[in-house]
């Protein structure tokens, strides 16, 4: 064995393959590195939703004095019977008030999400095909817009928005927060679609024209259909983003609670001594979290693709 | 009387133009509505006061005021903490995330893109926050920094307190937490563009030696670099409405020493007092003030400072 080791040849190949594991190392160091970070990430992430879900099946009592072991004195499911029945939100109705269940909310969660999803998803889209196939001044204008007001940094405009809101009866009411969402001002989603429409050439709209096809047939049969997974994939995102949002619900529809509402609420507002506790805070998170988690599990693979914003610039 | 025109007798430049006015119609008018006019009622409200009335309801509205919302906020900066606070902690907020976010963002998409070990579950990790509601995170943060781990150090001797009410360690939590649950869509952004790059451009990279921090300093990020000051731009935008997810981790009820002014607003806003709208108003438009030139300048930077492609 020692021989061997003694051996030139062996002592070279050795040497080589030392070689190679060093200029392995030096060239992958970044990579090393960020994948240690993202371990960690990781870890971070897991641990909180591990301890998360395991706190969700303690009792009150228990987790008074076992935070951070599993529980000893059985799990407790009917955490979740009772956050389902004590996620509530009081609201205006009528002359008086009424409590609003989860149910409710989430009828109202479909609503609002879904439609502002839709339109702020269908807004963007037509108005980047209007600027990107007719090349007028105003749709120049437009892009500038868009430009301008992503990063103009206007600071306090909410009141004067609700203020807005109220006058024109589009307050406290789910189509009125469709209508305010659909806009392609201050949108990133203007220009994924924008750097999209800008990629076609011009011989689609050609063909399309020369068999006779006019401007709305172009639109609706050619080019939409073009990007219509971008459009699934913006969607998407869109409709989590709008699920899982409570402020807009809390300031522009306080009486149409939406179910992330409604877990504020139940985390900040409702302090009725049966639910104000760290395991039914935790349940009630897990309650919401659970429909969108499952339509993320089954597009994830349309929300994960990538999108790409290239080709305006600022 | 001249006959009208019927719609088949247009030509093609006047149906394109009339099928571009029909179509943009609504996204102008909502434009002009919900940007220009709230905008610009925001700035008019600044100047007036909500006056309760002394005849009922019906007198009750908005009057001019002039400049006495103004005056009245550095009264307030001198008489409240809170305030006065909150414009430095989202100074200081606006450095860490802008630099933090940019860099790890840019970087965690360059792993992915190389397709690096498990980049794709990585890839799932960094978007679990966008997918889980901010509250829903922060509801199961504030219970481990709270009370997990300071039982579990404990146990271990290591005595720290709860991180999101001592005093010394609550800013800092929070901070880390705002930035910690907000990757996500803009890495996906990212790899759309690093798709785009010719293989043959890195290919070439690779041959000349470069090795995988060259390879992201010299070929990727010059390529990304409209994304990246895109993203630096709009980072500062939000310079005076980041939140800092304060209102996510504690609701109504963070301490005035941690609060940023996008809290401080938002929150004064969501308490739905008609008579603060136009001092409330004012404020913005003072920091608007602020963040406008800040925005300018760093944006005239980004282009100056800039990468070469070439």
């Amino acid at each position: 064995m020692n021989n061997d080791y003694k051996n030139p040849a062996c002592a070279q190949s050795q040497s080589e393959n030392k070689n190679k594991i060093v200029k392995f190392l030096l060239d992958n160091w970044f990579f090393f590195l960020l994948g240690i970070v993202l371990t960690l990430y990781t870890f971070t992430m897991l641990f909180i939703f591990a301890y998360g879900a395991m706190n969700s099946f303690k009792s009150s009592l228990e987790y008074g004095w076992n935070k951070s072991a599993f529980p000893t004195e059985g799990w407790h499911f009917e955490n979740y019977v009772t956050a389902l029945s004590s996620i509530y939100v009081k609201v205006r109705a009528g002359g008086g008030f009424e409590y609003q269940g989860v149910i409710r909310m989430y009828i109202n969660t479909i609503l609002y999400a879904v439609g502002c999803a839709f339109f702020s998803t269908l807004v963007p889209c037509i108005t980047a095909y209007l600027t990107g196939r007719f090349k007028y001044k105003f749709s120049g204008i437009i892009v500038g817009i868009v430009i301008i007001t992503m990063s103009l940094p206007i600071v306090g405009s909410t009141p004067s928005s609700l203020q807005l809101a109220r006058m024109l009866g589009l307050y406290d009411s789910i189509w009125g927060l469709w209508i305010m969402s659909a806009h392609f001002q201050m949108g990133i989603h203007y220009l994924v679609f924008h750097d999209a429409f800008s990629g076609f050439p011009a011989a689609y709209k050609e063909a399309a024209e020369i068999d006779g096809a006019n401007n709305l047939q172009i639109m609706i049969r050619i080019m939409i259909p073009l990007v219509k997974n971008i459009f699934a994939t913006v969607f998407l995102l869109r409709l989590i983003g709008y699920w899982n949002e409570y402020q807009t619900p809390l300031l522009y529809m306080p009486n149409s609670p939406t179910i992330a509402y409604g877990l504020y609420y139940f985390t900040f507002v409702n302090t009725d001594n049966k639910t104000f506790s760290v395991p039914m805070q935790l349940t009630g998170a897990f309650i919401v979290s659970i429909p969108i988690f499952i339509v993320f599990c089954i597009f994830q693979n349309r929300i994960m693709t990538n999108l790409s914003i290239g080709g305006v610039k600022g | 009387m001249e006959k009208q025109k019927p719609l088949r007798s247009l030509n093609r430049k006047q149906k394109d133009l009339l099928f571009y006015v029909l179509l943009m119609a609504y996204p102008v008018i909502q434009f002009c509505i919900f940007y220009v006019v709230v905008n610009f009622n925001s700035i008019l409200l600044a100047f007036k006061d909500y006056n309760y009335g002394t005849t009922g309801f019906e007198s009750a509205g908005y009057q001019w005021v002039g400049f006495k919302q103004f005056a009245k906020i550095f009264t307030e900066l001198k008489a409240n903490p809170a305030l006065s606070a909150s414009i430095g902690n989202s100074l200081i907020v606006y450095a860490v995330t802008t630099i933090s976010m940019s860099t790890l963002t840019v970087w965690f998409a360059f792993y992915i893109f190389k397709n690096k070990f498990a980049s794709k579950f990585f890839r799932i990790i960094l978007f679990l926050p966008q997918v889980i509601s901010p509250l829903v995170m922060a509801v199961m943060f504030t219970s481990v920094a709270e009370n997990v781990l300071p039982e579990l150090l404990g146990k271990s001797g290591w005595k720290i307190p709860p991180l999101l009410s001592d005093v010394n360690t609550r800013f800092g939590t929070a901070l880390f937490y705002s930035i910690w649950a907000s990757f996500g869509t803009s890495i996906l952004l990212y790899n759309g563009n690093m798709a785009s790059i010719d293989p043959e451009v890195i290919e070439a990279a690779t041959i000349d030696g470069a090795d995988g921090f060259k390879e992201f300093l010299y070929i990727i990020f010059p390529l990304v670099y409209p994304t990246f000051s895109t993203f630096f731009v709009v980072h500062i935008a939000g310079i005076f409405t980041n939140q800092m997810s304060l209102h996510t981790l504690y609701g109504e009820m963070a301490s005035p020493k941690i609060q940023t002014f996008g809290y401080y607003l938002f929150v004064r806003v969501a308490q739905g007092n008609l008579k603060e709208y136009p001092f409330l108003s004012a404020m913005g438009l003072m920091m608007t003030f602020i963040a406008v030139p800040l925005t300018l300048f760093v944006r005239w930077g980004m282009k100056k400072i800039g990468p070469s492609v070439d």
